[in-house]
């Protein structure tokens, strides 16, 4: 192992961390373990008490979208593709995202499958970036089962950092797409059929499939327009609960980037 | 028992392994991508352990599990890492991290540092995860899949490469450019 012993004095002798450093992270874990949102202020209505319902249920889809953008598989695309793909997801510049959703969740665990009523939000990609959105499927609190709906919630708030790409709280799956692209860790599979129409299905997995150590996790099925490289559906079977595991498919109604003119803005603004 | 049961039903519970283990995180992290990544990205690696530690496995430490979360959030910037690699094994100039004693400016060690971050920049990223938690974190092989989620022999099968990678590269008579050898196709 001599060969292998010599990377021990690799940048042998950094600095330990600092104390902001430390502070910081401390900071943000102690956000997290008291189950306040950590990547985004937010306005929630009408339940205001209740923060965590609102990115709980954004987090479902922010963990459908981005949580396996992350990790990586070697680079084996079809010729064009990541050149195709980097340009048709380059934002337009100020511009305001929006996306309506429908999720269908099924549980052999809990004997349950329950589509909800579509989801919607906006996202103003020009600082302060802001968010508002009216999602479905949030969980009952109470009731362990991932197939129990609470009423719809309208939250909103500031996004820091821009671009959305986060696991938790509001995502943008397109900003998340076009991080995977440029790291190298996503993966063109190839068209297919999906609903009546052609698809393009992506993989964004390690061969695990997971992002977070997880043993029995599969791997997530992701399918865009072949043309623009939007969403269209995307199904974790990775999804957790009380009353045991999930699978939650996500099927994009509309996925477009507004103007940001005023009227758009205000869409995304929920003060 | 998983490794930080007591924190399923106590939060905060989570705490002491933040005291416990935030520096070594740090460190590793600060070894691979620099200080500034190494800031974000062991902040963001306690707060996904705390949220996902229903997945942490063994019944030891959780040490190894966090370097494992630490390095999955590596991947995102293999391509970084591995022009920073470069960049340091063409120049000499390391850049990104800082020293406990910059006064001794380490120019004894920055030429051998140069020739290994040449060889860590042509291995495979998987051999290079594998060799790093090996050498910089100080896992056994077996800490290493638990790190990884791999089988242990997957583990001696990384190792075995990046050692003959390393043998070769670290054999070559003087640093060579790594501008246009095209390694590392694979990560």
């Amino acid at each position: 192992m001599v060969e292998l012993d010599v990377f021990r004095d690799f940048r042998f002798g950094v600095a330990e961390p600092s104390a902001d450093a430390r502070e910081r992270a401390s900071v943000r874990l102690g956000t997290v373990i008291e189950g306040r949102p950590r990547r985004a202020t937010s306005i929630l209505r009408p339940v205001r008490e209740r923060p965590g319902r609102v990115m709980l249920a954004f987090a479902a889809v922010a963990v459908a979208t981005a949580v396996a953008l992350f990790v990586s598989v070697p680079w084996k695309s079809s010729p064009g593709f990541l050149e195709r793909a980097q340009a048709a997801l380059t934002p337009p510049a100020g511009t305001v995202v929006h996306m309506k959703w429908q999720e269908t969740r099924s549980s052999t665990d809990a004997a349950c499958k329950v589509t909800f009523a579509p989801s919607e939000m906006w996202i103003d990609q020009a600082p302060p970036y802001r968010y508002r959105g009216i999602v479905n499927g949030l969980p009952v609190p109470g009731d362990p089962s991932p197939c129990a709906s609470g009423p719809p919630i309208e939250g909103g708030g500031t996004l820091e950092p821009p671009p959305v790409r986060g696991y938790l709280g509001p995502g943008d799956p397109a900003a998340a797409f076009r991080e995977a692209l440029e790291n190298g860790t996503a993966r063109d599979e190839g068209q297919t059929q999906l609903d009546g129409r052609t698809v393009e299905r992506i993989r964004f997995t390690d061969p695990k499939g997971c992002f977070v150590l997880e043993p029995d996790c599969e791997p997530m099925a992701v399918f865009v327009d072949p043309e623009t490289f939007y969403p269209v559906r995307i199904v974790n079977p990775n999804g957790n609960a009380p009353s045991g595991r999930f699978s939650s498919d996500v099927r994009y109604l509309t996925y477009e980037y507004l103007p940001g003119n005023a009227e758009n803005r205000a869409l995304a603004d929920i003060r | 028992m998983d490794c930080l049961a007591r924190s399923l039903n106590e939060p905060k519970a989570f705490t002491p392994i933040f005291d416990r283990h935030f520096d070594a995180v740090h460190r590793y992290l600060h070894r691979r991508a620099g200080r500034d990544v190494a800031d974000e990205l062991a902040a963001e690696t306690f707060a996904i352990a705390f949220e996902r530690r229903t997945s942490c496995r063994g019944t030891g430490s959780a040490l190894p599990w966090l370097y494992g979360i630490a390095t999955n959030l590596l991947r995102r910037r293999w391509r970084a890492e591995r022009r920073q690699l470069r960049a340091f094994a063409r120049s000499g100039v390391d850049r990104w991290v800082n020293y406990e004693d910059e006064a001794a400016s380490r120019v004894d060690d920055a030429a051998f540092g140069a020739r290994l971050a040449g060889a860590l920049a042509t291995m495979r990223r998987s051999e290079r995860d594998a060799l790093l938690l090996y050498a910089l974190a100080g896992l056994s092989y077996g800490e290493i899949a638990i790190a990884l989620d791999v089988p242990v022999g997957t583990v001696r099968t990384w190792l075995h490469r990046a050692r003959e990678v390393a043998r070769q590269e670290l054999a070559e008579p003087a640093p060579r450019s790594l501008a246009n050898s095209g390694a590392d196709v694979n990560g």
